[in-house]
């Protein structure tokens, strides 16, 4: 069904259920720009972050021409250039590194997760008709935009650049760079932004996981997805108001207003008698470490709001591919759990080399070592879901394996990092580099990529197309795993990050090779992504017309229409068994048993429907 | 669907790499806007016509050999031809052979100084040290002769080129023009070389800026600026390529600057404007008659462009050559009068001696760098007028605050014979003033010790102090 | 397809482990450590990267293993059904326990190490009482203060100190401690060769100490973002016999009391 024909239904649904108002359809405003329906809003989520997908990998694809062809003109950028002969400049590429991160992580990965995802999915799963608070869920999304706005205009003052970690005094005293002006003010807003954002967003997710289930669904027969998205909900609650609460400090420890406002502002992060650029010397009495603290707080957390929905969703997906129950589920339950309160106590990881007591870097390391355990657990849960299953290789299933697969060197390679001394080596090269793009790419993104192909007919009823997505699987594959496996040599060479030219220090001058290869690699990798794009788009309007349950799944979701009207389900669902009876013997008919499907017993094949209610 | 997918993809992977290179339509010499401004456009046609003339483009340039720059210059007589490969015999004293070895030799141009292809200049594949053969790049228009005599020159320039792009351009400007992308962040600014004038300097006040002290600007940088230390990045012999680089750009920079102060007179941008309103004749009229002007002075052998461009080299040229001379390096007469609290008494007494040198009007009675010059206005030669803001500036027009001797940071050098040099000859470009003719070099001494004492003087008092932090010092006293 | 699919997901691993092997056993491809470490605690890193990296490959190989043997067999199921197990109780907790009892010894065993880098009371007596030089890292380059031959550093700069940039000099065979200082933003000071890195914070003074092995010229790097030039921060270590260190220094005194004429007058040994 188009677009358009969604409206149609919506607006006969409405007159249906909504008799007493005598409503008349809703504007295309209400209806598709400042909707309340959570499809929606999932939806404009997701065509968001993927839009900004491009744009954060077109500033990564500057950071890699650089290390690859260093000072030349590069495409696209280079021209900005003119009065440097096309060459970027080296605060250039500082924002390129920047901004590619800081877009990637607000703007991609936690959205795309918790906004698009998460939105589209609680209410389905739990087999509610809307999340508990629609106004707060729409205002959520349209807390993105002036986030997008607030990044756009740091660009206008050539881009934050301090490092997405934006770590004072760099960051705070507007002569330490020049990106340090108006530019970062312009970061931390729209950081903020994306905070609220999330903050609205998680309120709404517990709210609704906990409240609004369908009748039957307890806890522990909630999909995967579902406990990913809740957890990640009660992590983002819990975090974000220490970033929110940092930004702000630095906020005000920037300040300095004009006239008889001048110089008023907080010191948190400054400490006294700091003489940059030849400035006044600085009057503080702060601590820059302590900015460390509170980010850390926040961002180490924030990883695994970027990890866990994607792991609930390749849990269900799996399952459903595998033809048989997740292995060991509450276990799987527990270990989510597992990750994210040990997330919490793991921040000084990050910190190790930084200055601070060196016996809370003991502390630290033991913390971080153990959350490798709830993380082995899983792994080998999904390698256990795989095992005895039938399996079809189908691109949603490519891209569960890819999942597995990329988590556990993503995984491994986390406990080099985690042991502090090897940290003090490296610490800041690019072995750390590949670690976190091995779990957030190679492993959540991978997820999303199959999760948008799995859940695409629910959205859009129609199918996307197979072969484009082996394509893009395939490139995307190869490309990502060329691109950052040998950054793991490079770390352990020492190559340090955010390096705009490393190859003036003799010991990093041979790796010049190596960095074209990432390059090449990096670019297949990127310019796949106009497959997934392209497939996308298309089959909005092309795809291969998909019923209300494609993939033969067992979840609330897929009982409801596709796409699911407003109200999502014609017919109230009510719970009956958990999500992941595949192949169960007492259903000898299917080898799949939906959660909504009162028939307790074995089936007469004449009786056998396409769908799960009656 | 997927073969024009796959063709899409390739046209724009193909059209992404394109500009994988240096891109010369970018990487070229601007003009000075603030001193071509004023001069008519055509005017400054002129000049760029004649400065790429002598010094080319940044990717192709020119080794223009009156000029005082090592380019790597081998000369010498060929001994035969063969095709595009010529053997050669070098005259040994005015050739530095080592440069042939350079990979920057490639593309770099062999002129011919006598014999058929006389002022013709060819480009160079190679030279093979074996058999001292040059491969040429494309055939010779005539076959030189056996004994014709040839020049080979540029390739440390290019060398030099690509070192200055990697590591200075972002800061200096192409030109050096000390504009680079990221100048405007940086204070003090980046050094502009086109005034050919650098402030410190171990040759008198009236001499340039010799290679030694170039040398040991980027060995050591300059504390307290953006200008780091080049050493242990640059090698010995990437140093010396550099150094000649960016003096071909301050000779550049002269040359353009004069020959645009002197078209101004005559040539201003609005003169066609002023005069169709005296003369009430068109302003086309006019200008037509401006570049009728200017084809007469660029044709006047005798007392146009080409007699004027001589005169300034020939004044550059000698002034950049006799910086390399050692009699125009300070050395102190005496050797430093031992740095005893008498000496520094009598250095503290001549410090703030109202007459004389007048060291606290600038540096301040305690040498914070609060003089009251600081707020006051002081002349600018150029315009003849006041400077708008308050306080020092230099010759760039930059504002600029006398030293705070009280922080250790000596920009020009920490050794008592660079405070010296400072002290006895000034700082060039800037209102430091010389004193060594006012004072002996004894007097000096007692001020250097002074000055080196001023940072531990308990008298005085220090810089900005605040509480420690968690048990630590936070002074920056560092002198560093 | 199946094979396809299966083979290739066996595949990438397998070249992972290969690449991983030849950029460990082919040191002149540069692909792995910059040389054994030149001090005798930052080998004592690299054993335990090495004891790591044993585990997690044994562990990779394993779970790759499974996997590819779990994906074959899934592709090919000649059954009509799966298995149908919600999971294993024993095998959650095997897989619970060993990998617990793995990761904790992993976490322990290297405590002292890590102590004996970081906390002051386990450093070395005789460096920490005597630091070599005070570093202080700025934007975009490394100043070095020396206290004068016979002194011991002191926390204010004296009169008499000597000063170099972006070449620090040690002795090698005993252990040396630096004080590291930021004059404006985070730096930090990675010697790559040696295994060590420590932040230089603003307003703090953090001591580094360690013992360089061997003599050489090795390189000294920023590894904490701290502006455009972070990457220009090309700095060097010379670690050199005391007679040399000694001559070192006394040259640096000369240069810097340089008047003109060959030998340095004498300097007053006045100090506030």
């Amino acid at each position: 069904m188009s677009a358009v024909g969604v409206a149609h239904e919506h607006g006969h649904e409405q007159e249906h259920a909504h008799g007493a108002h005598g409503h008349h359809q809703q504007s295309f405003m209400q209806k598709y720009v400042f909707s309340t329906d959570h499809k929606m809003i999932g939806m404009q989520f997701l065509f968001t972050t993927l839009l900004m997908l491009m744009v954060g990998g077109a500033l990564a694809l500057g950071v890699r021409w650089q290390l690859a062809f260093p000072w030349t003109n590069m495409p696209i950028f280079g021209p900005l250039f003119a009065n440097a002969g096309g060459q970027i400049s080296p605060e250039f590429y500082t924002m390129l590194f920047t901004m590619h991160a800081t877009v990637m992580i607000f703007l991609v990965v936690i959205p795309v997760l918790a906004g698009a995802f998460g939105n589209f999915l609680i209410p389905l799963m739990i087999g509610a008709d809307d999340m508990a608070f629609p106004v707060l869920n729409m205002l959520s999304y349209w807390f993105m935009i002036p986030a997008i706005a607030c990044f756009g205009m740091s660009f206008v003052y050539g881009g934050a650049a301090a490092g997405w970690t934006s770590y004072p005094l760099l960051s705070e005293l507007r002569v330490a760079a020049p990106s340090s002006g108006p530019a970062q003010t312009y970061w931390l807003l729209g950081v903020t932004f994306v905070g609220v954002s999330s903050m609205m967003g998680s309120v709404n997710y517990m709210t609704t996981i906990i409240n609004m289930r369908a009748p039957g669904m307890t806890l522990f027969r909630m999909p995967l997805t579902i406990w990913g998205m809740f957890i990640t909900a009660i992590l983002q609650a819990f975090a974000l108001p220490v970033l929110t609460a940092a930004g702000f400090m630095l906020l005000f420890d920037r300040f300095a207003f004009g006239g008889w406002l001048e110089g008023i502002h907080t010191v948190f992060f400054t400490p006294a008698g700091i003489v940059v650029n030849n400035a006044a010397p600085t009057v503080g009495g702060g601590q820059p470490l302590l900015w460390q603290h509170l980010f850390w707080f926040y961002s180490h957390p924030a990883v695994y709001i970027m990890l866990l929905p994607a792991m609930g969703m390749t849990s269900d997906m799996l399952a459903c591919m595998c033809r048989k129950p997740i292995f060991g589920y509450k276990p799987m339950v527990y270990s989510m759990s597992a990750i994210a309160g040990l997330g919490f106590i793991v921040w000084g990881h990050h910190m190790f080399t930084s200055g601070m007591n060196p016996a809370l870097g003991m502390t630290f390391m033991v913390s971080t070592v153990m959350i490798a355990l709830p993380s082995a657990v899983k792994v080998f849960n999904w390698i256990g879901t795989i095992w005895g299953g039938r399996l079809q290789f189908n691109t949603v299933t490519l891209h569960c394996i890819a999942f597995v697969s990329m988590f556990i060197v993503g995984g491994l390679s986390g406990i080099f990092m985690a042991a502090v001394p090897v940290d003090i080596y490296i610490h800041d090269t690019y072995i750390i580099v590949a670690h976190f793009h091995y779990v957030v790419f190679g492993t959540t993104m991978f997820g999303v990529f199959g999760a948008i192909q799995f859940w695409f007919p629910k959205m859009f009823g129609r199918k996307m197309n197979e072969s484009v997505g082996k394509w893009h699987f395939l490139l995307t594959y190869i490309g990502f795993n060329g691109a950052f496996f040998p950054m793991h040599m490079l770390g352990i060479a020492g190559f340090p990050r955010r390096y705009a030219d490393p190859y003036i220090h003799p010991y990093l001058e041979h790796l010049l090779p190596l960095n074209q290869f990432i390059t090449i690699s990096a670019m297949i990798m990127g310019f796949a992504q106009f497959l997934l794009l392209g497939n996308f788009v298309i089959s909005i309007f092309n795809g291969q017309k998909a019923g209300r349950n494609p993939w033969n799944a067992n979840g609330l979701e897929w009982s409801a229409p596709s796409p699911p009207g407003h109200g999502n389900f014609d017919i109230p669902p009510v719970c009956y068994r958990g999500p992941y009876e595949y192949s169960n013997p007492n259903r000898a008919d299917q080898d799949f048993w939906m959660q909504t499907d009162p028939n307790r017993g074995p089936k007469k094949p004449a009786e056998v429907v396409a769908h799960g209610h009656t | 669907m997927s073969a024009r997918v796959w063709r899409l993809l390739v046209m724009v992977l193909a059209s992404a790499l394109a500009g994988c290179s240096e891109d010369a339509s970018q990487m070229r010499f601007a003009q000075n806007a603030n001193i071509a401004k004023p001069v008519h456009r055509k005017a400054r046609a002129v000049v760029e016509k004649t400065l790429e003339e002598h010094f080319g483009t940044p990717l192709d340039s020119v080794a223009w050999l009156k000029l005082p720059v090592n380019y790597g210059k081998a000369e010498g007589k060929v001994k035969s031809v063969d095709g595009r490969s010529l053997t050669v015999d070098f005259t040994q004293e005015t050739s530095d052979l080592q440069s042939l070895n350079s990979p920057e030799l490639n593309h770099a141009g062999l002129l011919f100084t006598s014999g058929a292809n006389q002022g013709k200049s060819f480009l160079l594949a190679g030279y093979d040290a074996s058999d001292k053969s040059f491969e040429l790049l494309t055939t010779l228009e005539s076959t030189p002769a056996e004994g014709d005599q040839f020049v080979v020159a540029g390739q440390n320039l290019r060398h030099g080129r690509k070192l200055y792009a990697r590591h200075c351009q972002h800061c200096h400007g192409i030109n050096g023009d000390g504009d680079g992308p990221t100048a405007k962040y940086l204070n003090p600014r980046p050094r502009d070389y086109r005034l050919g004038i650098f402030k410190f300097t171990s040759t008198n006040k009236d001499t340039k800026v010799s290679r030694d002290d170039l040398k040991r600007i980027l060995s050591q940088g300059i504390p307290g600026t953006y200008m780091p230390a080049f050493v242990p990045m640059l090698k010995d012999n990437e140093l010396t390529m550099v150094i000649e680089y960016v003096r071909w750009l301050a000779m550049r920079g002269e040359l353009e600057v004069q020959l645009l102060k002197d078209l101004k007179n005559d040539y201003a941008a609005d003169r066609a404007k002023k005069e169709a309103q005296e003369t009430k004749a068109s302003t086309s009229d006019i200008e037509k008659q401006i570049a009728k002007q200017l084809e007469e002075y660029v044709a006047n052998p005798t007392e146009g462009l080409s007699a004027f461009v001589e005169n300034v080299t020939g004044d550059m040229v000698s002034a950049w050559e006799s910086a390399e001379m050692t009699d125009t390096v300070i050395m102190p007469p005496v050797p430093r009068v031992p740095d005893t609290p008498e000496s520094r008494e009598r250095g503290k007494s001549l410090f703030v001696k109202t007459d004389g040198g007048k060291c606290i009007n600038c540096h301040g009675p305690t040498g914070r760098g609060n003089g009251f010059q600081t707020e006051d206005f002081q002349k600018n030669d150029a315009t003849g007028g006041f400077y708008a803001k308050r306080g020092l500036h230099d010759s760039w027009g930059e504002p600029i605050k006398p030293r705070d001797l009280t922080r250790g940071i000596y920009r020009g050098g920490r050794r008592p014979i660079d405070i010296y040099r400072r002290i006895s000859q000034g700082i060039k470009g800037t209102p430091m003033p010389p004193v060594a003719a006012t004072v002996t070099p004894e007097q000096i001494w007692d001020l250097v010790n002074y000055v080196l004492s001023v940072p531990f003087d308990s008298a005085s008092p220090k810089p900005a102090k605040s509480n420690s932090v968690a048990g630590q010092p936070s002074e920056q006293g560092n002198a560093n | 397809m199946r094979k396809f699919w299966c083979a290739f997901f066996v595949f990438s691993p397998i070249v992972a482990i290969i690449y991983s092997i030849i950029s460990s056993m082919v040191p002149s491809l540069g692909w792995w450590f910059p040389g054994a470490s030149v001090t005798e605690l930052g080998q004592r890193i690299d054993n335990l990267f090495y004891l790591i990296l044993y585990i997690i490959t044994a562990v990779f190989i394993g779970t790759q293993v499974a996997m590819g043997y779990v994906l074959w067999r899934a592709s090919r199921s000649k059954d009509e059904r799966s298995w149908f197990s919600h999971g294993s109780h024993s095998l959650e907790v095997i897989w619970s326990v060993v990998p617990s009892v793995i990761l904790l010894f992993l976490a322990l065993y290297q405590m002292d190490v890590w102590a004996l880098f970081r906390v002051q009371a386990y450093f070395p007596k005789e460096a920490r009482e005597a630091p070599v030089a005070e570093v202080t890292a700025r934007q975009f380059e490394w100043r070095i203060r020396y206290p004068a031959p016979g002194k011991k550093l002191q926390l204010k700069p004296q009169s008499d100190d000597l000063y170099d940039v972006n070449d620090l000099h040690v002795p090698i065979n005993r252990p040396v401690m630096i004080q590291l200082r930021s004059e404006d933003v985070q730096h930090s000071f990675f010697l790559p060769h040696l295994r060590v890195k420590q932040d230089a914070v603003p307003g703090q003074i953090i001591p580094i100490w360690f013992k360089a092995e061997r003599q050489g010229i090795f390189d000294l790097t920023c590894a904490e973002l701290c502006g455009w030039g972070h990457y220009k921060m090309r700095a060097q270590l010379t670690a050199e016999r005391e007679a040399e260190y000694e001559a070192y220094l006394k040259k640096l005194q000369a240069d810097q009391n340089y008047d003109g004429h060959a030998t340095p007058s004498a300097v007053a040994k006045k100090d506030e």
